[in-house]
This record gives structure tokens, C-alpha cells and sequence, in this order.
């Protein structure tokens, strides 16, 4: 049996401006969980019980279908962070034992636990995620300035093989997914932990993930002068990369150009989202 | 195994707020919580902020929110749709957050670009910086509100739910839910300046 349904606000779009509230409510609507929370949020999840931890991108692709996959994520930045919270879920299956649970979960409770599969000659998700050879970082470029060593090098891999990521990578993991938890609450302490990150792993395996907070950091702070600069600078390092967009609108909002590495300047192209 | 939610999330990215595909029991293997967490996770983030958890904590709640939903899957009876079920643990576990000591009461970060991703391209930047501002204001229109009052407004005015579906939330009669929204429309509409004509909408539904 239906219900009367008083109007919706939202949808009494008749006046012209549309007044605060309308505007506000239909911009409420609009809104969506980002795909980085999602991501962070499902990563944390795994951490805090062993049986919510998600599958590796290879068991998800298996069981999914790489296009529906792609299609499905939409936005080029899942695809970054999708591939952080694989690698994520691989190191924690390496863990002996796992994390304690910080709530225990009861034994019915459905077993989530990611399949073993075995690594495919090539993995799309981490496929996508491609930067340029011979460009250093932004923050490490930033770190090697500061010890006066900054010369540019061959960005070997920027793609994230669970199989190959060696012994450091949980640690990365460790900074950036700290870096991560700080950034609202205290982002100096954020930035800290990615210049240790930089200082550490200057070209490691969440370069991308690292630079990218670091401008979001410095944003938080208020120092826009350097957040454009580290903005200009990732533009410059990662072209390809997922987080481009993002960091492009904003930089186009400052009303900034983008000015490259070799001095030149031109106006920001913010790259258009891959279509689902 | 592809269960029919995932595979009918794969094709398409996310369903809009209203007119929401209702999350059936029958559509999804209670095991299936990878699917659900796909589907809902970008509805409670977006959620919680309106329910007044701060930017801060939306992280904490979040995961307390999916870690009961882990739990009571399995024991879901199918009474309601799966989405309204999520709804109504995030009620619970808000209304537990607004009730500790301890929880953050400055006003939450609005922080769209980093938290938040509009679904439409928007009508350009002047109209987007206006429509964050009046949802600050109405935050804080809400903030003033009876956690059951602002949780009617924010599932039937945000959310789209249809009452009965918030009634079943709420676990209270759709009577209960009508006062309450009503009563949170009063005084949002007080709150917010220019909103009188809402106001005449208001008086129009039929009262």
C-alpha cells in the first residue's frame, strides 16, 4: 500500500535563483562518499578484522572480470587507490599471525577472507597505473633539495605488483596509510610522516599516493604557495596519473598556471574523467 | 561465486539517492558483504556528516557502522530492504556518537573536493561555492536539532527514503515520522534565511 509523500524540498526547483535551502539540500543530494575515503575505509576494515579484508585485486579481477571492474570504478582515482588497498590486503595475508581484530567478530560471522590466487601476467588495475620514466618525484625532488642531492633519475616502476613491491613495502604502506589517518586531525604531523616516507622511499611504490597527500596536507595548512608549487610539480611528474584530475581542477580554481619544469608556462588542461 | 548485487554493481557505478534500487534480501547471498560495502559505502559517508558526525570522526563511525552491518548480516531477517537496514544502523550508531562525552563538536570540515565527489559536473564554480555555504548553514540548522527530528529530515529530504522505509529505520510508526520531519521542517525553515517560501510549500502539502 502506498504512503502519502509530502513534496520533497529538493525537488521544488520552480524559483529562479533557487533559493539557499533548495540549494543546499539538491548540492547534499549530489554528494558521495569520495572514492579515496571508500577505499581508506575499506583498507581500515580489513585492518581491524582479518575477516573483512578485502580481496587482492588479482582475486577481485578473477572473480569480477577486469572490464566490469574498470567500468565500475569510473573514476581514474579508485583506480590508484583500489591498488593501494590490494597491496594492502596482500602484505596484511602475509602477516603471521594477522592483526589482532580491535573488535572481535563472532564466529558465524560470514568468512570474507580473500581468495589465493595466483599473480596474472598482467593485472589491469595495477596496469592502470602507469607515470613517466626519468621524472623524480615532487617531495623526494623536494628532499633531495634539501640535502643538496637532487639530480634526476630513472623512475624504474611506479606500478603496484603485490609480488615484487620487496621487503619495504609494508613500511611505505605504513607511512603513507598514517599519513593518511592524520590528515585531518594534524596535518603537519601527515606531512612529516611523508617527508619520512620521501626521505625513505624516494621513489617507492606509493610515490604517487605520497605526493598527492603531501598537497593536500599543505592545503590543509594554508601554504598555498607551496601546495601549487608541489601541484604543478606532480602535474608535471605524473601525467597519467589517477589523482591528475583532482589536483588539476584544484589547482585551476587557484586560478594558478601551471608552470613546468623547463619554465615554461601554459594554462592547466584538466584531463576529462575515463567514461564508465 | 557472482552473486546477482555484484554483478549488477559492476555494470552500473552507483544507483542515484532517489528512486534507489531497493537492496533485497533475495538479491544478495548474506555473505556478500563486499557487495553491500560497493553499493552503500558513498551513501554513508555522505550521510553522516548531515547526521552530525564530524569530519574527524567520520572515519571512526564509518567503520563502527560496517563492522555491525558485518555482524548482523547473516542474522538479517529480510523484513526490510537491505538499504533501509544500513540506514537504521546508522541512526543507532549516530545517535550513540552524539551521546559521548568525548565526541568532537566543532563545526564539520567542508571539504568536498577531498572527501566528497559530486556526481553531476555541477553548474559551474560560483553556484557550487553558494550551494557549500547554504549547506553549512543548514548544518548548522541541523546541529540544533533533536537527533530523531534531524534524522527524519536528513533521510526524507537528503536520502529520498519513502516514510515507510524511515519509519521502519527509526523503528518507530510512520505517524512519529511525520512530526518529527514536520517539526525539523519548522525549524529549518526558521533557521535559514530566505527559505520562507519553503515555508508556503510546506503549508501547501496538504496539512
Amino acid at each position: 500500500m502506498s504512503f502519502w509523500q509530502p513534496a520533497r524540498w529538493a525537488d521544488h526547483a520552480a524559483t529562479s535563483p533557487p533559493s539557499p535551502l533548495v540549494l543546499a539540500l539538491q548540492h547534499a543530494r549530489s554528494l558521495r562518499g569520495s572514492a579515496a575515503r571508500v577505499t581508506r575505509l575499506r583498507g581500515q576494515l580489513g585492518t581491524l578484522a582479518p575477516q573483512l579484508a578485502p580481496p587482492t585485486s588479482a582475486a577481485f579481477t578473477a572473480a569480477h572480470g577486469a572490464g566490469h571492474v574498470l567500468r565500475w570504478l569510473g573514476l581514474a582515482g579508485l583506480v590508484a587507490v583500489a591498488a593501494v588497498a590490494a597491496l594492502s590486503a596482500a602484505l596484511a595475508s602475509q602477516h603471521t599471525p594477522p592483526a589482532p581484530a580491535a573488535r572481535a567478530l563472532p564466529a558465524s560471522a560470514p568468512s570474507m577472507q580473500a581468495q589465493p590466487a595466483a599473480a596474472p601476467a598482467v593485472d589491469p588495475v595495477n596496469a592502470a597505473i602507469e607515470a613517466p620514466a626519468a621524472v623524480t618525484p615532487p617531495l623526494a625532488a623536494a628532499h633531495a633539495t634539501s640535502r643538496g642531492k637532487l639530480k634526476r633519475t630513472t623512475q624504474t616502476t611506479s606500478t603496484i605488483d603485490p609480488a615484487q613491491v620487496g621487503p619495504h613495502a609494508e613500511a611505505e604502506l605504513a607511512l603513507v596509510l598514517r599519513a593518511q589517518r592524520l590528515l585531518d586531525t594534524n596535518p603537519r604531523a601527515a606531512l612529516e610522516a611523508l617527508s619520512e616516507h620521501a626521505a625513505q622511499f624516494p621513489h617507492g611504490v606509493f610515490a604517487q599516493e605520497r605526493d598527492s597527500l603531501s598537497i593536500d596536507a599543505l592545503r590543509k595548512l594554508g601554504s598555498r604557495t607551496q601546495a601549487i608549487a608541489q601541484a604543478r610539480a606532480f602535474l608535471q611528474a605524473y601525467p597519467r596519473s589517477p589523482h591528475v584530475h583532482r589536483i588539476a581542477l584544484w589547482l585551476q580554481d587557484t586560478g594558478a598556471n601551471a608552470s613546468t619544469i623547463d619554465g615554461s608556462d601554459h594554462k592547466i588542461a584538466v584531463p576529462a574523467l575515463p567514461t564508465p | 561465486m557472482t552473486s546477482t548485487l555484484a554483478a549488477r554493481s559492476s555494470e552500473a557505478p552507483l544507483p542515484p539517492a532517489a528512486g534507489h534500487d531497493p537492496l533485497l534480501l533475495s538479491d544478495m547471498p548474506a555473505t556478500d558483504f563486499e557487495a553491500l560495502f560497493r553499493e552503500m559505502s558513498p551513501y554513508v559517508l555522505r550521510v553522516l556528516p548531515r547526521m552530525g558526525v564530524a569530519s574527524a570522526d567520520l572515519d571512526d563511525v564509518a567503520q563502527e557502522i560496517f563492522l555491525a552491518v558485518h555482524r548482523g548480516l547473516a542474522g538479517f531477517e529480510g523484513r526490510s530492504q537491505l538499504r533501509t537496514w544500513v540506514y537504521g544502523i546508522c541512526i543507532r550508531v549516530c545517535s550513540s556518537y552524539r551521546r559521548r562525552p568525548r565526541h568532537r563538536h566543532e563545526q564539520p570540515a567542508f571539504d568536498s573536493d577531498h572527501e566528497h565527489e559530486r556526481v553531476d559536473p555541477g553548474p559551474g564554480p560560483e553556484r557550487t561555492l553558494q550551494a557549500q555555504q547554504a549547506l553549512r548553514a543548514l548544518d548548522r540548522a541541523l546541529d540544533a536539532l533533536p537527533a530523531p527530528q534531524r534524522a527524519a529530515f536528513v533521510l526524507y529530504e537528503i536520502e529520498a527514503l519513502d516514510m515507510r522505509d524511515i519509519a521502519a529505520a527509526m523503528d518507530c510508526s510512520k505517524f512519529t515520522v511525520y512530526a518529527r520531519l514536520y517539526a525539523a521542517r519548522r525549524h529549518v525553515c526558521a533557521a535559514l534565511a530566505g527559505a520562507g517560501h519553503l515555508a508556503r510549500h510546506e503549508e501547501g502539502d496538504g496539512r
